[in-house]
């Protein structure tokens, strides 16, 4: 602080000695403030739309994107927009970031649920019959107090979804009260799971927590090294944890209990993927990984030099695992039998923090830090099917 | 660079603390801005002896000013002869501004409020110090403040009203004359209102950076007060008359500082 009061000293003194205006000076002292401020909060970084990462969800034919200030829906051969909720006319600050969730076996055609990252507010939406029509709003919950960043789940007519307050929210499908709402002791940022008659909730507060489905009464819970910031997989009676600590973990659900772990390179964040009894893994610092979940051995560990904060994707025939890069904003492909790496897809500007997502024919992708916001690639081709907005290249 | 020099360094230290201080953030954030203080100290001393020294030979300064006004080159001979060195005042200010600037980057990174900033944090962290990263997320939680967003109730806005226009008082050396008298009244109202306005809008824990600095800041006033005693506007006429209080004079000015200088 007496930095900036000796900058506006060495001003003043300089002004006085040359016999300078007062107005000068003290312009030019407050100029000299103002730029060290800017300076300092330009370091902060983040503005409104940087702070996380857009999801979205394919559904016969549909996706459905968190598109920032509004839910898109949109043909996956076409591209072609087929509704914006809100729509356009609403300039709105929300953003929509967390992945859309569907329940098709609720409202008269079945209900999409979104979460507004600023505003805290959960938005039920009644789609039509057609797809293609654009949906009406059910119902909110707005009692949440920090910011959603993961997605939710459907389980037993209801969406369980975690906050940046550190609860996690059961909402009654039918009207949004809560059924029932869970605290841990930091934010939730993960998926819950629903596996059986029980939600499992990773928290950046180091937990594993196993909590009752319906009446969110906490059954047990496992300490981790590490916060836990990806969602975890359920393969075969066992989840499979990432956490800060480097630690993959495998939980047995019926004993409850760690019953093996393997240290990667460097925090684990991206959600795995799993295939079968392969499980695909990627930590922070680059590294991807293929493990055998049944003999539990490390197939494969490829480094592709870029930060992998995303959960990758397989084509069609399993052959080839997507890996997005968020430093560089590489798309990475790579055999799942050896790990080699492939020359596949197109050269795409901005980062991709936020999951990747294919349906069979498509691998979509949604950039930050660049105009297009929606990428889908042809899985037979690598070739941009189309983006949203249309670039020169996809018109 | 500036990461691997300045920024990681000291986030380190910062996280290095936070673990052996009972994961408490804010203990983190105090004592490595008081380490900081600290380090700087004796840039900052030599700073304002310099300024001291400037203040104390302005007569003389104005007249070589006004005599060699079209001879640059003179007037640097002349002002070297009096023992003024243009850069002298600047050079301490070059190396404290940048371990400033780290120490706000570097709480900034390890408070890490949103998950694009937690993304950007395992760059940062030292791997040769174990554990460090199970460390993360940092405990944002003291009293009634997320250090990670801003005070909700803006009573940390205030302190650091009230104790930057303290501090700001202390250090403000005496006016000359009518105009620097102004420049000093808009300073005194200026710099705390924009420290205010930074810390009701930024992440409370740069509030508590702000507020920590300008409480040490003040310590160190008391402690090194003879460095700051500017000799007043006689004394520098070559008349020592004494001067009593007023409404509105900076401490400088009160008998009891002439007297220690």
């Amino acid at each position: 602080m007496n930095l900036w009061r000796m900058m506006a000293d060495r001003l003043y003194k300089r002004g006085n000695t040359r016999h300078a205006g007062t107005r000068g000076r003290i312009t030019g002292a407050g100029v000299a403030l103002f730029l060290l401020m800017t300076v300092l909060s330009g370091c902060a970084g983040g503005g409104l739309r940087h702070e996380s990462w857009p999801g979205l969800l394919a559904d016969d034919g549909v996706i459905y994107a968190a598109n920032l200030e509004r839910v898109q829906a949109f043909n996956t051969e076409t591209g072609k927009l087929l509704w914006s909720y809100p729509d356009e006319t609403q300039k709105d600050q929300r953003p929509f970031l967390s992945t859309p969730v569907l329940a098709e076996d609720y409202g008269p055609h079945g209900l999409l649920l979104i979460a507004g990252y600023k505003d805290r507010t959960v938005y039920a939406l009644s789609l039509g019959e057609s797809r293609a029509e654009r949906p009406d709003l059910l119902w909110t919950f707005a009692q949440a107090t920090g910011q959603y960043v993961g997605s939710g789940v459907v389980a037993d007519g209801k969406f369980i979804i975690g906050n940046g307050d550190g609860y996690v929210y059961a909402l009654n499908l039918n009207d949004g009260a809560p059924a029932w709402q869970f605290p841990t002791k930091d934010r939730v940022w993960a998926t819950p799971v629903v596996v059986g008659d029980t939600v499992y909730i990773a928290s950046l507060d180091h937990r594993l927590y196993a909590v009752d489905l319906t009446t969110g009464v906490e059954r047990w819970h496992i300490q981790m090294d590490g916060a836990i910031a990806g969602t975890p997989v359920h393969i075969d009676g066992a989840l499979w944890v990432g956490d800060f600590s480097s630690t993959l973990s495998q939980v047995d659900l019926a004993t409850q209990q760690i019953v093996w772990t393997y240290t990667a390179n460097d925090w684990l964040w991206a959600s795995p993927l799993a295939d079968g009894t392969r499980l695909y893994f990627a930590d922070v610092g680059g590294r991807v990984y293929a493990l055998d979940t049944a003999t539990r051995e490390i197939l494969w560990n490829v480094d592709v030099d870029d930060t992998i904060r995303s959960r990758p994707a397989l084509n069609a025939d399993g052959g080839l695992l997507f890996v997005a890069g968020y430093r560089k904003g590489e798309l990475h492909t790579l055999e799942t039998e050896t790990g080699n790496k492939m020359s596949w897809g197109p050269e795409m500007d901005g980062r991709l923090p936020g999951d990747l997502v294919a349906d069979g024919t498509h691998l979509y992708t949604m950039p930050i830090l660049v105009s297009e916001r929606i990428n889908a690639i042809e899985l037979r081709t690598g070739r941009v099917a189309w983006s949203y907005p249309a670039t020169e290249q996809t018109k | 660079m500036w990461d691997v020099l300045i920024v990681r360094p000291i986030l380190n230290l910062m996280l290095l603390l936070y673990k052996l201080l009972w994961n408490e953030t804010i203990l983190a954030v105090a004592v490595v801005t008081l380490v900081l203080r600290l380090l700087v100290t004796p840039l900052m001393l030599k700073q304002q002896q310099a300024a001291r020294k400037t203040q104390e030979l302005r007569p003389k300064l104005a007249e070589i000013q006004k005599k060699y006004k079209d001879d640059p080159q003179k007037l640097m001979e002349e002002q070297r002869k009096l023992g003024l060195n243009p850069l002298g005042g600047c050079l301490p200010s070059l190396v404290q501004l940048p371990l400033m600037i780290g120490l706000y980057q570097a709480i900034i990174r390890a408070l890490a409020s949103t998950p694009l900033q937690l993304l950007e944090l395992p760059r940062d962290i030292y791997r040769w110090i174990p554990s460090f990263s199970s460390l993360i997320p940092l405990n944002s939680r003291f009293l009634w403040l997320d250090l990670a967003l801003p005070d909700p109730i803006f009573i940390m806005p205030i302190l650091v009203v009230v104790t930057s226009w303290f501090y700001q008082k202390l250090i403000t050396p005496p006016a000359l004359d009518a105009q620097a008298e102004a420049m000093n009244k808009q300073m005194m109202l200026m710099m705390p209102l924009m420290m205010g306005f930074f810390a009701w809008s930024w992440a409370s824990g740069l509030a508590i950076y702000l507020l920590i600095t300008n409480l040490i800041g003040i310590l160190q006033y008391y402690v090194f007060r003879q460095h700051y005693t500017y000799p007043t506007p006689e004394t520098t006429e070559g008349k020592s008359i004494p001067q009593k209080p007023s409404q509105g004079q900076s401490p400088q000015k009160r008998p009891r500082a002439s007297a220690k200088s």
